[in-house]
């Protein structure tokens, strides 16, 4: 537990970045309880993460990094850590808005279906370059090259192009 | 579709996640008050469980060990096995030691090839534990069985630990990643929880060649 202080500017920058967790648990899950255990265990190591946050490096490059390396690593596990998860029935981050079924939604929930059969690092990369990240902020937080970023991307794309052309010829 | 329209659809995802998503406070008080801390403890409480258990064994062994030194070839065999358990144990505590050091703020390969690496040395290590075997076959032997045993006892038993030997050994170096593809070793390595080895393995490999990708640039 930090001071009060610490608590409330965890609290706000949790508030702000919420958007962040959601995708990557999304992105990562795609049963509905996983997807729930996974945000709050992001929180949790961002939370026990927080006080040795070094400021010289970007707040969201931090953010990234902690949430990916969390959402790759339980992607790696059989079962669900039940032990590191406060048992809850409600989410800590929920969708209050609703889902219509138009076209753009249809063609949402394909791009999150094809992102989520991609292998966990493609998956990271391709949400980072989604996120708008620039090269040198991906490779910062993946630890590569920024050519090799470049080169992972576009093969990235052409996969998803190639996904999305065989569902539209269909 | 084209690139600009992935990213126009991100980012009208994007918009609808902003005015939709909803933190829940109550949660967010309760994983920064005791609750987290006291499940990051049950967890601990797991580990620290299984080095309890298995420092008590490795004790249990080393208590017969010295209560039968007397019996050379019951003291002998015992004080190895002891030896074998003793060094499984430091090795778990090592291997936890190891795994709090990662720092999951880390670039994500560097702190993936860390825990995948700690993972399957872990799992990895339990194969030393089969060469323990063959001592299970001795620990009953005393002089007054090897003075007066008889030949046909000894044809039999010292077969029998010449063959659990050979076996241990084998089973030793065969039981590793390298073979995975022999379809027996799989099942074995599966049977025995060595899942997370493989999946290990599999991602330290899947680390390497993306990192090791040529750099050929299709734009």
């Amino acid at each position: 537990m930090g001071t009060p202080e610490q608590n409330q500017q965890f609290l706000s920058v949790i508030e702000q970045h919420k958007g962040i967790i959601y995708k990557i648990a999304n992105s990562f899950k795609k049963d509905e309880d996983d997807k729930k255990d996974l945000m709050q265990e992001i929180i949790l190591q961002l939370w026990r993460s927080f006080a040795s946050y070094d400021e010289k490096s970007k707040f969201s490059t931090w953010m990234y990094r902690v949430a990916l390396n969390v959402a790759i690593a339980s992607y790696r596990q059989e079962k669900r850590k039940k032990e590191l998860i406060t048992p809850m029935s409600d989410s800590i981050i929920t969708f209050a808005g609703d889902n219509d079924g138009d076209d753009k939604q249809y063609e949402l929930s394909l791009l999150q279906q094809f992102i989520n059969e991609l292998r966990e690092l493609d998956r990271a990369l391709i949400l980072l370059y989604l996120e708008e990240k620039t090269g040198k902020e991906m490779a910062e937080i993946l630890g590569l090259s920024e050519t090799n970023i470049r080169t992972k991307i576009n093969r990235i794309k052409e996969q998803l192009k190639q996904r999305f052309s065989k569902i539209n010829t269909l | 579709m084209e690139e600009l329209n992935i990213k126009q659809l991100w980012h009208a995802y994007d918009l609808k996640l902003e005015k939709s998503l909803q933190l829940n406070q109550k949660i967010m008080n309760e994983l920064q008050a005791q609750k987290a801390e006291s499940n990051i403890s049950s967890f601990r409480r797991g580990q620290v469980a299984g080095v309890v258990l298995g420092v008590l064994w490795a004790l249990f062994l080393v208590f017969w060990t010295i209560i039968g030194h007397r019996n050379i070839y019951f003291a002998g065999s015992m004080g190895t096995i002891a030896l074998f358990n003793i060094f499984a144990v430091a090795t778990y505590i090592k291997h936890l030691a190891l795994l709090d050091q990662v720092n999951v703020a880390d670039n994500i390969t560097v702190a993936q090839q860390k825990l995948a690496t700690i993972q399957a040395s872990l799992s990895n290590s339990g194969r030393i534990m089969i060469l323990q075997t063959p001592f299970w076959c001795t620990f009953w032997y005393n002089q007054q069985l090897v003075d007066h045993g008889g030949s046909i006892f000894w044809i039999i038993n010292l077969t029998a630990v010449a063959l659990f030997i050979g076996l241990s050994v084998y089973l030793y170096k065969k039981l590793t990643y390298k073979n995975i593809h022999i379809k027996w070793v799989k099942a074995f390595i599966e049977g025995f929880g060595g899942k997370k080895l493989i999946k290990a393995m599999e991602f330290m490999n899947e680390i390497e060649d993306y990192k090791m990708e040529k750099e050929l640039d299709v734009a």
